[in-house]
């Protein structure tokens, strides 16, 4: 026992103390951080069910971490696949594929706002090419806002998550697929009947990361680009939680959108952890 | 000094103590979220200056400038100047404007908060003095001399319902509509205009000479300020006021607004792609002559003279629809920065004493006045240099009390909880295919946590 108390003392000091911290917080009215936090009972919680925003944020984060899985997991195991097979010029694709996810939130944005600004690099594309009635205010446009500040995510995230499948792929013994192959296993079914079941668990531990960097992460994007506008068209439960926090001045409420967000979290990390269970 | 000054110490400390013996009552932990408990007295420690006024060595202030802008410059300067005539070190500290009120807020839990903080009176500022985090300065400005300094327009800005004085003022604005005359000649416009009607058709010839209209930074502040400025020019401000305090979008008023706003969208007064564009963008796209119309503020003058001076700008108002109460077109005017005193800065309240008067001597506020602000002070108090002022700047004092209706905006009364949110809600009025269904939901949403 007394070999992990400095490891338990630390953990429930910088971990646990904070966590309860936020639980109680979110009992409490507290409008502004240089005002006296009061008490509220359950005040927070019952406006949760009442906030029409919140109704919104949580849609949006639903199709937010949705779209962006289905997005980034399945191409990021086929770009992993096709690196692990260790093709041409491997090295310099891997470090290729991988440089979005070590550039900076902030330049990420700049980068995309200037891709996605009126006059910027998309709608100059689709004038180009005669596509000019496509054209249209990327960020501004409740239609097409949330889906372009998603793009964002995956372009950062099928990259660098490829990389990282490539190297869980590349432990598979190559004999597997010789064999399969001597069998008349065409690509595709190298990667469902092999690849796949064999880092099943692997992919399943990486859906659960690209989970919770969505699902937590957005808030981050979403300021950067949106501010959750227009409207409330691309508010996520994390960019609303900071909303609410260090602009609206409801930080109490606040908390109580965290502790509806880590119920949340824990619930989908449950779901993704039952999806990709592997047979003992 | 008075007695009521002399308790204040306490009654800070008190108040301090409350909100520390709260913060610990919610959790321990907020040593680590943020919310120290377990600062020292915080009795004369703030800002490092600590001891009693006799011993102050250092003022502290936090300002919303940035360091190599007019305004920072000039606050650097004045520090200097008074640091060598009382010995009196000030150590400036510059936060972007979104992070201010933040800053701030941490440093009062902290008890480490700045001497004197330089920002708006909008949003989380607006429970600063409620909450003890800063100080009435009414009595200040009368021991110290100062209240004939400030014009009565200032002084009322700062004023709250209960008579106490936020702050000291230090920066005016005006915010008017800006014509580009040759644009609008060109395009057989020989005045601008005064009625929605002529605005509507002045958008009609703008385009057809392949000008864009009015551009708005509809992704940036400008959104919710020009819905406001819509509202004003079709009914009166108190029933501007008594909307945006209850929120009604769904009601007969907040139907006119919603209405207007999709009807100026639709006759095509607003430039193409404002929905997506920035403040930068907006001052850009006027400055290059691409757009005629702009509804910019007094802090964009000197940008104008550096950036685009051979500009044919006439300063207006926004014209009226036939409903308005008001006669003459619609601008905006108001205070936005002022110095606050805080909690620490009070206890050195001696040395603040030296320093405020410095900054408000009239050569040192004409120095900042000149640099292209407008003055909070009474006519007659600065001798300003109008060869040196932005002519915009100089046309603006002349022209807009005489020709333009003046309100404050209406929006900077509306509470923390409201106004990011109305800010969102605004882009939409700007946005192709929105509809009046859609807006007032966004606009309802934006005032349902009030």
């Amino acid at each position: 026992m007394a070999e992990v108390t400095p490891a338990l003392a630390w953990y429930g000091t910088f971990m646990v103390l904070p966590l309860l911290a936020m639980i109680v917080l979110s009992f409490f009215t507290w409008n502004s951080l240089v005002a006296s936090p009061k008490p509220s009972g359950l005040e927070n919680y019952r406006y949760l069910f009442e906030d029409e925003i919140l109704r919104t944020a949580t849609v949006n984060t639903i199709a937010y971490v949705g779209v962006g899985l289905a997005l980034i997991i399945p191409m990021a195991f086929l770009l992993g696949f096709f690196l692990s097979r260790r093709p041409p010029g491997h090295a310099i694709l891997s470090i290729i594929f991988f440089t979005p996810w070590i550039v900076s939130a902030s330049a990420r944005a700049m980068m995309f706002t200037g891709l996605y600004q009126p006059a910027g690099a998309v709608n100059s594309i689709l004038s180009l090419v005669g596509l000019e009635d496509w054209g249209r205010l990327w960020l501004a446009d409740p239609s097409t806002a949330l889906w372009a500040v998603i793009a964002t995510e995956a372009w950062a995230g099928i990259g660098s998550t490829a990389v990282i499948f490539s190297a869980a792929l590349g432990r598979i013994p190559n004999e597997v697929y010789e064999a399969a192959r001597l069998d008349g296993a065409g690509t595709w079914r190298e990667i469902v009947s092999i690849a796949y079941p064999m880092s099943k668990d692997f992919v399943g531990l990486m859906t659960m990361l690209q989970f919770l960097w969505l699902f937590l992460g957005s808030a981050g994007t979403v300021l950067l680009l949106t501010k959750g506008g227009p409207g409330s068209n691309t508010m996520t439960l994390a960019f609303y939680l900071y909303d609410q926090a260090f602009i609206s001045g409801r930080i109490g409420y606040s908390q109580a959108i965290a502790v509806a967000g880590l119920a949340v979290g824990l619930i989908g990390m449950g779901i993704i952890r039952y999806a990709f269970r592997t047979k003992e | 000094m008075s007695n009521t000054i002399l308790t204040r110490p306490f009654e800070r400390h008190f108040r301090r103590g409350a909100a520390r013996l709260s913060c610990a009552a919610v959790a321990a932990a907020l040593t680590v979220a943020g919310c120290s408990t377990g600062g020292g007295s915080g009795g004369g420690s703030g800002g490092g200056g600590g001891g009693s006024d006799g011993e102050v060595q250092t003022i502290t202030t936090l300002s919303l400038y940035s360091a190599d802008s007019g305004a920072g410059k000039w606050l650097e300067s004045v520090s200097e100047s008074f640091t060598a005539a009382t010995g009196i070190a000030v150590k400036n500290e510059f936060v972007a404007q979104n992070d201010l009120p933040t800053t701030y807020g941490k440093q009062v839990i902290a008890g480490t908060e700045p001497d004197l903080v330089m920002t708006n009176l909008v949003a989380d500022p607006t429970t600063w003095l409620e909450n003890g985090a800063t100080v009435d300065v009414a009595g200040y400005l009368d021991e110290w001399g100062l209240r004939d300094v400030f014009s009565d327009n200032a002084l009322e800005a700062w004023t709250n319902a209960k008579g106490q004085v936020q702050a000291f003022p230090l920066e005016g604005y005006n915010w008017p509509m800006w014509y580009n005359m040759d644009l609008l000649n060109a395009a057989g416009i020989d005045r601008p205009p005064a009625t929605w009607d002529e605005l509507k058709s002045a958008a009609v010839a703008l385009r057809d000479s392949g000008v864009q209209p009015m551009v708005v930074a509809a992704a940036d502040y400008p959104a919710p300020a020009v819905v406001t400025l819509v509202a004003l020019a079709m009914m009166s401000e108190a029933a501007v006021a008594e909307l945006f305090d209850n929120g009604d979008w769904a009601g007969p008023d907040g139907q006119k607004i919603v209405q207007a706003m999709l009807e100026l969208k639709q006759a095509g007064v607003f430039a193409d792609d404002s929905a997506g564009l920035t403040y930068p963008d907006q001052v850009a796209a006027f400055g290059a002559g691409q757009a005629a119309m702009l509804f910019d503020g007094s802090w964009g003058y000197g940008n104008a003279q550096a950036t685009f001076p051979d500009l044919n700008i006439e300063l207006g108002g926004f014209p009226l629809s036939p409903d308005c109460p008001a006669d003459k077109p619609i601008t905006f005017a108001g205070q936005s920065t002022g110095i606050w005193i805080s909690p620490n800065g009070q206890e050195k309240i001696d040395a603040l004493e030296k320093f405020i008067t410095h900054v408000y001597s009239p050569e040192n506020l004409a120095a900042y006045v000149n640099t292209g602000f407008i003055s909070p002070a009474k006519p007659g108090y600065l001798t300003l240099d109008d060869t040196t002022l932005p002519p915009l700047n100089v046309a603006s004092q002349e022209i807009l009390p005489l020709q333009t209706t003046v309100y404050q905006p209406t929006y900077n009364a509306l509470s923390p909880t409201v106004t990011s949110a109305f800010f969102r809600a605004s882009t939409e009025a700007f946005v192709d295919g929105t509809t009046a269904a859609q807006l007032t939901q966004s606009l309802e949403q934006a005032w349902q946590a009030q």
